[in-house]
């Protein structure tokens, strides 16, 4: 075991605490008794099930047979979905009788609330505090387990789940249309700006988007959000406290400099909403379009097809204070069925497959690894740059989360609203507006 | 019209001592047994389902845990909100293109097969019914590719020097519902083609005769004889594309998922928005309900409207 983890006499001692502690608060009956850590090879022939979202599949192989390697009694049963099929089945599949040990979940109110309000998923506190999760994430970070038991508020009370990796929103160039205007990669959201300008008077597109499905244009916006609005407010927001607002002058701001974006021709609006995210991406992988601002998950795809010394990824350039911010946050979190039999083993398991020490596995697959002190090295330049970007977001604790989080219709609210004003239906002011109107009526009658 | 009217009750009368010997209510027992296995199907997989849409529509409830029973409040919500209204008026409009145009191309083509014998007719009935035969979610697929901004009918219109109309279809806030609506329209024409070819083939010739020797022109002969004599035809193929019309999904969904904006969310998109994205079941299911009682009027309306003054409605 590496050195950031807890000794192991320290570890025993834990659950003695732990549990006291946790007897006074209302967390559930089992969470309460004594956490076993240790000595599964006793428990004679056990198998964990594991459902996930096929972006874990290579890491969860990888590590759970280290796992079986160990102890020989424990076997696997993986299941993977892709993230849409994964999303429309997770509630029926964690509320069927044999549901699976673990199971990945997806933060905010449509998944997590309703799998913690309908008792499905345990709390795992006591095993954050038994095994030092707690020192993997800073508190803004975890905050994104968190929800009351109730499932309606969320960002506070205990906590349902852990992740193995970050999801940040950034920005992609391509290197050689880059160099050939003579620029270098901004480093400001003023140099951002002025590298589309510079792009679109060279007769090139700046921002490659496809916005048919509506999402994308969530993380193209978040990049100019990023530029304007501080992280701890658009947190608060998502978790729906008390007087946070998205009509915020910062969001106005931000608002109103992605319409200029659509104005000036860096965006090309009335194209951007009739092409598909797929084909948009991979017209960018093919030479159209100096920028794409997007997930860190397109860095595998479009290395491959451009090379990794042609395409470059960076963190949001940051405004004028100075501070990172984007849209990210963890991956989907893994939950501990309240079904299993077997629950401390299944949280043993996710100890070990998410060690600090396990790094190298998941940087190999293309992930970077959320737990603070995290081992590895990247094995591309691509990888080493998304390192750098989620190095620098996380020191600046500049994760919005995704705004969608915030409540059960935000996702449609948003993307509409987007689309309307990428295609010049909708101001700034009206954008902004009807996204707090959503959340005002949600907040309301929660 | 009285004459025909009255001759069933007379018929049926005669069916029971067409087989003497049989005890008057004993087939009807045996039909049941004929019918039991389609019944069961059908409640099982028909009638059970919708009860359940009923009562879930009554509740507050997210797929899993407890359902809350909250009275007529998804319905008091559902109508109270502006987008659901402006989804039925989408989805009327959808109606011409699905339902009223395609009857039109279809009336159409058998109205010119009634007078002119066409070489390889049978090729020509084949290509156009093609469509209804593959699955709607390819269909969506490939016009999401003749409509994007490289898409065939842009690089069609280029070609033809008409390079000033192309936009990307799909992403345009006034033309996004027409565009799934002409999808829609070449699809059910061939559906409506092969009704009407065949119900012009029912009617007999010496109609046809009897018109010409009476001199009607082709226009005449259309109204006067064609298009009584696919009456019914009409119905069921008005019956069977209004109904597409009104719950049309996955057509919409692939092509445009109710973007741009909500230019083309129909209840069935918001429908699916609110049950399985909010996860707001209760809502989604007063919706279903609510479109389904719609549907149900229109059906109803139009069976009424064909079976009036028709002089084989009884038959």
């Amino acid at each position: 075991m590496s050195g950031t983890r807890a000794s192991s006499t320290r570890r025993r001692l834990l659950p003695l605490v732990v549990g006291t502690m946790m007897a006074a608060s209302a967390v559930p009956a089992a969470a309460q008794d004594a956490i076993q850590t240790d000595g599964w090879e006793s428990l004679g022939d056990v198998t964990i099930s594991i459902q996930g979202e096929n972006a874990s599949r290579g890491t969860l192989e990888a590590l759970t047979a280290q796992f079986t390697a160990q102890y020989p009694n424990v076997t696997f049963d993986l299941q993977f979905k892709s993230f849409d099929d994964f999303m429309s089945t997770v509630l029926q599949i964690a509320d069927s009788p044999n549901a699976p040990d673990i199971i990945f979940g997806n933060q905010g109110y449509t998944v997590d609330g309703p799998l913690v309000e309908a008792g499905l998923i345990l709390p795992l506190d006591a095993y954050y505090e038994a095994y030092g999760w707690n020192d993997w994430y800073a508190p803004g970070t975890r905050a994104q387990f968190q929800f009351t038991e109730d499932g309606r508020t969320f960002g506070s009370g205990p906590i349902w789940g852990i992740a193995e990796s970050a999801d940040f929103v950034g920005v992609f160039y391509n290197v050689d249309k880059l160099a050939a205007l003579g620029l270098e990669a901004p480093t400001t959201f003023a140099e951002l700006e002025a590298a589309f300008a510079a792009a679109k008077a060279a007769g090139e597109l700046p921002v490659k988007l496809g916005n048919l499905e509506g999402w994308p244009a969530t993380h193209t916006f978040g990049i100019a959000q990023g530029a304007f609005v501080p992280a701890a407010d658009m947190r608060a927001w998502v978790f729906g406290v008390e007087g946070a607002d998205f009509a915020s002058a910062a969001n106005l701001q931000a608002a109103q400099a992605f319409q200029a974006w659509v104005d000036q021709g860096w965006v090309d609006g009335p194209a951007a909403n009739g092409l598909g995210y797929d084909q948009s991406w991979q017209e960018f992988a093919n030479g159209d379009g100096v920028f794409l601002l997007g997930g860190h998950w397109l860095a595998a795809d479009l290395r491959d097809r451009m090379g990794e010394d042609k395409v470059a990824f960076i963190a949001p350039p940051p405004g004028d204070s100075g501070s990172v911010v984007a849209v990210a946050s963890l991956s989907l979190p893994l939950h501990i069925s309240s079904k299993s039999a077997h629950p401390d083993l299944a949280a043993a398991v996710i100890d070990f497959v998410m060690d600090p020490d396990k790094g190298q596995t998941y940087l190999d697959n293309g992930r970077i690894p959320a737990s603070a002190g995290s081992v590895g090295e990247p094995s591309d330049a691509v990888t080493a740059q998304l390192k750098v970007a989620w190095d620098r977001i996380a020191a600046d604790d500049g994760l919005i989360y995704y705004q969608d989080w915030a409540t059960d219709t935000m996702f449609g609210t948003l993307t509409s609203s987007l689309q309307e004003l990428i295609g010049g239906r909708t101001t700034p002011e009206d954008f902004v507006t009807t996204v707090q109107d959503d959340w005002a009526a949600f907040q309301s009658s929660r | 019209m009285t004459g025909p009217r009255s001759s069933p009750p007379a018929r049926r009368r005669l069916i029971p001592s067409a087989r003497p010997g049989t005890a008057p209510g004993e087939p009807r027992l045996v039909g049941l047994l004929y019918v039991l296995p389609a019944l069961a199907f059908f409640a099982v997989f028909g009638i059970w389902p919708f009860i359940q849409t009923v009562l879930i529509s009554f509740t507050r409830w997210r797929g899993i845990g407890e359902q809350v029973p909250v009275g007529l409040d998804n319905y008091a919500d559902v109508l109270r909100d502006d987008d659901l209204y402006m989804a039925f008026v989408r989805a009327i409009i959808l109606i011409l293109f699905y339902a009223i145009l395609p009857m039109c191309i279809g009336l159409l083509l058998a109205a010119l097969l009634s007078r002119v014998r066409i070489r390889g007719l049978g090729t020509y009935r084949v290509l156009l019914f093609l469509p209804q035969v593959i699955a709607a979610v390819v269909i969506a697929i490939a016009w999401r590719w003749i409509y994007s901004a490289n898409g065939v009918l842009n690089e069609t219109l280029d070609l033809i020097g008409l390079g000033a109309l192309t936009r990307s279809w799909l992403g345009d806030f006034d033309l996004a519902l027409p565009a799934i609506g002409l999808v829609g329209t070449w699809l059910n024409a061939g559906l409506a083609m092969i009704f009407f070819v065949a119900g012009v083939q029912r009617i007999p010739l010496d109609l046809y005769d009897a018109a010409r020797v009476d001199g009607a022109g082709p226009w005449k002969e259309f109204r006067a004889v064609t298009l009584p004599g696919l009456r019914n035809e009409i119905v069921v193929v008005l019956t069977i594309t209004v109904i597409f019309a009104l719950r049309n999904f996955d057509l919409i969904w692939v092509t445009t998922r109710g973007g741009p904006g909500d230019a083309t969310t129909t209840p069935s998109v918001l429908l699916y928005e609110l049950g399985f994205e909010a996860r707001r079941l209760g809502s989604a299911s007063a919706i279903a309900v609510l479109l389904t009682m719609l549907i149900l009027a229109v059906t109803i309306l139009i069976v009424r409207i064909g079976e009036r003054g028709d002089p084989e409605a009884s038959r």
